[in-house]
């Protein structure tokens, strides 16, 4: 978060050189644009993909698959996670479980949806909703375990219903982690999403990409790609700006017999520049 | 003489679930009655397993073996009858002072008790606001919250400097005298232990037995018998030094 207004400059250094050397080579003639277009061609194409409507097209149906698959995933991750989290030892229930199906790429499972769900959207949703439920659930898991267990016992000494445990300590105990479930889980779905357009699909960014392919528009493949990770970026700085403004943090206080205070914050919220 | 408010019988408390602390004994053989009024200091050397036996009482951990009645009844879960202030606050840092305070649903009282802690205009603030005394008033109101018949303290006045000591000290008296609930303190601190109690139990080492019961029955405040509580006191450091 530190000197970010001062240090923007430095994360530019890089995609601008690139854009510098792209043009040149493309001015000079170096590139062989069947197989890598100039920087020209690719933003022509991209004016005439906008000015057609067509990028907008393809971008508000993935958005809308994507959000609806979120949603679900949200839905069903956020419940499981917290319960898990409440499980005693729950890492040794769950933990072997969620780490094998975490290890199956969303992609892995399209034949099998297209399968189960047919080729409408709901594979699509089905793809989505397995990229983005497991980091969802986990980070949830993970918020609910990291409240000290000192607030457990305060919430048994004061008998709490597990209602009131649940929405004084549970849920704003963990929701930093939770939210930053949700952050990965976005990134993994707006992956997956594209995977899944790619494979079966008439609209789309993946769509737009793959079809440019077999029209041997590599101008519009470009264009595609690069409005697939804007989009992204852009998506994971709205949760990160979410997170760290309208999310309240504060400080767990629990002092230790010697009597020095351990002061300990959640998890650090990162940027989407920093790892993850 | 009324039946017995609190009766612990030969309890002991062994943890052996700890990977790295290993089997530790934490309790051994404690038999304990305590009558309602009464103001119980518990002194005993740091990590002998004073926060084990408060734990016992409220209910938070089971005995190894013996056991705990309270009122006459096995004490096998937390009740709001036993009120605990834990060693640190533990306030939950997003509720504000009055919402932790209500926590247990006691609502009514909320209002009456942060005026009693002088701690009014606090009420809406969050715990990170509050200096670590007040800090440990809220505690305390939380646990009086639910009108307790009986009030475990843990360390209450430990870490804290001279002034608010006094006045936390002077407080606890106050609740004590004043709304007649019945008091168990732990400390390893003479001074509370003897600034408080109506009776004192020595602990030993761990691990802990009762070493020694024994009344005290100066009247309250006891900065009028200092010749006695310094003599008490001069007597209670030999016993603490030999075992
Ligand atoms: N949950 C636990 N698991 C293992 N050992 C514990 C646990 N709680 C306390 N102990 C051990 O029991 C002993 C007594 O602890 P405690 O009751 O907190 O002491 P005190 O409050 O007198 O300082 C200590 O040695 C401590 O390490
Ligand atoms: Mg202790």
């Amino acid at each position: 978060m530190h000197n970010n207004t001062n240090s923007g400059w430095k994360g530019l250094v890089i995609p601008l050189t690139i854009l510098i050397l792209w043009f040149f080579l493309g001015a000079f003639g170096r590139l062989n644009t069947q197989l890598f277009p100039t920087c020209g061609e690719v933003w022509e194409a991209l004016c005439y993909l906008t000015q057609q409507g067509l990028l907008w097209h393809h971008v508000a149906n993935s958005l809308s698959r994507v959000f609806t698959g979120f949603g679900l995933a949200i839905l069903v991750g956020v419940p499981l996670g917290l319960l898990m989290g409440c499980v005693p030892q729950s890492h040794l229930w769950f933990g072997p479980t969620l780490h094998f199906l975490r290890q199956i790429p969303p992609t892995a499972w399209i034949p099998v949806f297209l399968l189960w769900f047919g080729i409408g959207e709901g594979p699509k949703f089905a793809v989505i909703f397995y990229a983005a439920v497991f980091p969802i659930a986990i980070n949830s898991a993970l918020g609910v375990q990291q409240i000290p267990k000192e607030y457990w016992e305060v919430s048994k000494a004061l008998c709490l219903t597990p209602l009131k445990t649940l929405t004084t300590l549970v849920i704003p105990g963990s929701y930093h982690a939770v939210f930053t479930g949700l952050r990965l889980g976005m990134g993994m779905s707006w992956r997956a999403i594209v995977a899944a357009e790619m494979l079966a699909s008439t609209n789309g960014l993946g769509y737009l990409v793959m079809s440019s392919r077999s029209l041997a528009r590599v101008d519009e493949m470009f264009a595609g790609i690069v409005f697939i990770g804007l989009i992204g970026m852009l998506i994971d700085m709205a949760f990160v700006t979410v997170q760290n403004h309208l999310i309240p943090s504060w400080k767990w206080r629990v002092s230790k017999a010697g009597g020095e205070d351990l002061v300990s914050t959640p998890t650090p919220v990162t940027t989407s520049f920093q790892k993850i | 003489m009324s039946a017995p408010l609190l009766q612990l019988q030969q309890v002991s408390k062994r943890f052996n679930d700890g990977d790295e602390r290993g089997n530790v004994v934490a309790l051994r053989d404690i038999s304990l009655t305590v009558h309602e009024g009464e103001f119980v200091s518990v002194l005993g050397p740091s990590g002998c397993g004073k926060s084990t036996l408060l734990r016992i009482i409220a209910g938070l951990t089971a005995p190894t073996t013996g056991q705990c009645l309270y009122k006459g009844q096995p004490v096998n879960k937390p009740s709001l009858e036993r009120g605990y202030v834990f060693q640190d606050p533990r306030l939950f840092p997003w509720l504000t002072v009055l919402e932790n305070i209500n926590l247990a649903g006691a609502g009514a009282n909320g209002e009456e008790l942060l005026n009693k802690m002088d701690l009014a205009e606090f009420g809406q603030a969050l715990p990170h606001e509050l200096s670590g005394g007040m800090a440990r008033r809220v505690a305390l109101a939380r646990a009086l919250a639910p009108q307790p018949h009986l009030l475990l303290l843990d360390e209450p006045l430990a870490n804290l400097d001279v002034p608010l000591r006094q006045n936390l000290q002077a407080e606890l008296q106050r609740i004590w005298e004043q709304q007649g609930v019945t008091c168990i303190l732990v400390t390893h601190n003479i001074d509370e232990a003897l600034a408080l109690g109506t009776r004192l139990i020595l602990l030993s080492k761990r691990p802990a037995i009762i070493r020694y019961d024994l009344a005290l029955d100066m009247s309250f405040p006891r900065k009028i018998h200092q010749a006695q509580v310094a003599a008490l006191k001069t007597q209670i450091l030999e016993w603490m030094e030999v075992h």
